[in-house]
């Protein structure tokens, strides 16, 4: 069995990352909007 | 405002589901023994690809819907649409590269699929650009649809032609995991993986929707949207 | 929608723009010079002892009609955003699918005219055979041709009325040419290499689909894109 799983664990950081830097960022422009 | 709290709300379930589909599929996937831990990359790629073209088509139904009613909601919904395929996108280019050099060898390889995949994120780009571009919103949208609809439309030129490459140039020998036979426990972390990322795009496209329509109440009242 | 009115409308829109181009020919001009251009930043942009010019002429020759025909669609609605005389040609009582037919017409005889004096030139500068394949050559020219000005004429339409214009519609356009590009790319390394007009139908035929597709589009969208 090949070694790599140091490709696995970055790609599921990247992922990770993406997707909550996104929601982080649809949260942070609603509520700017929100805001009067 | 209602929508946005449903949106908040998918959103965060989506994401708790997300941590309990890393701890399943690392934790109690079976390692596939040809290619080692790197095939658990699939978990994430595939439903990530499924969505970000799946949003493309939504993208360009809900354009032409919307040269026929000039309906604001639509185009609302596909702007969402396209940026949230966007991301998908991303992840899609990032993680196949990421998987591809270990088991290929290189980062990049103009294989069909990764070919196809970079012109569907060049495609949301343009439409992201053209959005960004074009102050007045009726115009903003008549364009967009315009232009959604051609990408649309493009989409099965660009699978013919990036399918014919392959027959003329060497291609690494692509393993599927994820496609045909799968055992069943590794089918239902892709499934439960499937799941998570439509609960993601749903939760994402209803807070980005939610946004459209927030910067138009404000932009309506006389105040400057930000950007 | 009457056919023989709106191509003659489409004509009379084209003939207009001809004979403003013809009558001050820089845009021509320049576009001709830049295609000398390209072919010669191409010479010395390689190393003719690793690839023979006969493998290298048709990402040349179509690299060089690419960036040729930006350049010429980006002029196509440029000329009409002087004095609102797009506002004029709207008012005007013809259909507006005509309107785009005259632009794609008007854009074609501009790119042809580019594309026949890069033909020449390629075959001049990189010694390539052209003479024995030029009928096909040019049926293969044509076809790509249309469909990327298809669409290029229905995005500057789009492109020239938003802010970066210029770089706008080469990277909407991009993705969409593509397709053409590349089977255009294949046939044409086909045809130079002297391989038998049966291998190149297959490629003709998706350009003739690609260009159907798109320009009955284009003609259907376009409408929408100068409706004010």
């Amino acid at each position: 069995m090949p070694e790599n799983g140091t490709y696995m664990i970055a790609a599921y950081i990247l992922v990770g990352v993406i997707l909550v830097g996104y929601a982080l960022s649809l949260y942070l422009r609603t509520r700017r909007s929100l805001r009067p | 405002m209602r929508m946005l709290q449903v949106g908040r709300w998918l959103t965060a379930i989506g994401l708790v589901l997300l941590a309990g589909v890393y701890v399943r599929a690392l934790s109690y996937t079976p390692v596939e023994q040809t290619q080692g831990l790197a095939q658990k990359i699939f978990y994430l790629h595939v439903p990530a690809a499924i969505w970000a073209e799946t949003a493309m088509i939504l993208v360009g139904l809900a354009s032409v819907f919307y040269l026929f009613t000039k309906d604001p909601r639509l185009d609302r919904f596909a702007a969402a649409s396209a940026e949230v395929g966007t991301i998908f996108c991303v992840i899609v280019l990032t993680t196949g590269p990421i998987w591809g050099k270990p088991i290929w060898g290189t980062w990049w390889t103009w294989d069909a699929r990764l070919t196809f995949t970079l012109f569907l994120f060049l495609l949301y780009v343009g439409y992201l650009l053209l959005r960004g571009a074009v102050p007045d919103p009726a115009m903003r949208a008549r364009y967009a649809a315009v232009l959604g609809i051609c990408g649309m439309c493009e989409v099965p030129f660009i699978h013919l032609s990036v399918y014919m490459f392959p027959t003329l140039h060497p291609m690494p020998i692509v393993l599927q995991p994820g496609r045909p036979k799968l055992p069943g426990s590794m089918l239902t972390t892709w499934l439960l993986s499937l799941g998570v990322f439509t609960l993601l795009y749903v939760g994402f496209v209803v807070q980005r929707y939610a946004l459209s329509y927030l910067r138009e109440q404000l932009e309506a009242a006389g105040e400057v949207g930000h950007a | 929608m009457q056919s023989p009115k709106l191509l003659r409308h489409a004509w009379t829109v084209a003939s207009k723009d001809l004979l403003v181009e013809f009558r001050s020919r820089t845009a021509i001009l320049s576009a001709a010079v830049f295609v000398v251009l390209v072919l010669v930043v191409f010479n010395f942009g390689r190393d003719p002892t690793a690839v023979s010019n006969v493998d290298l002429a048709p990402s040349i020759l179509w690299v060089t009609f690419t960036f040729a025909a930006i350049l010429a669609m980006n002029r196509a609605f440029q000329l009409e955003l002087e004095n609102q005389a797009l506002d004029g040609l709207l008012l005007a009582p013809i259909e507006r699918s005509s309107i785009y037919l005259g632009k794609l017409i008007a854009n074609l005889v501009f790119v042809a005219g580019v594309e026949l004096i890069g033909v020449p030139l390629l075959a001049l500068f990189f010694n390539v055979r052209v003479l024995p394949y030029l009928g096909p050559l040019l049926a293969l020219i044509a076809l790509a041709t249309i469909g990327f000005v298809a669409v290029g004429t229905l995005f500057s339409a789009m492109t020239t009325r938003t802010r970066f214009a210029e770089l706008l519609l080469p990277v909407l356009l991009l993705p969409f040419m593509i397709p053409p590009l590349s089977w255009a790319v294949l046939a044409t390394g086909r045809l130079l290499a002297g391989r038998p007009l049966s291998e190149i139908v297959g490629w003709l035929n998706m350009l003739a689909v690609y260009d159907i597709v798109f320009v009955t589009l284009a003609v259907f969208l376009f409408p929408a894109t100068v409706n004010e």
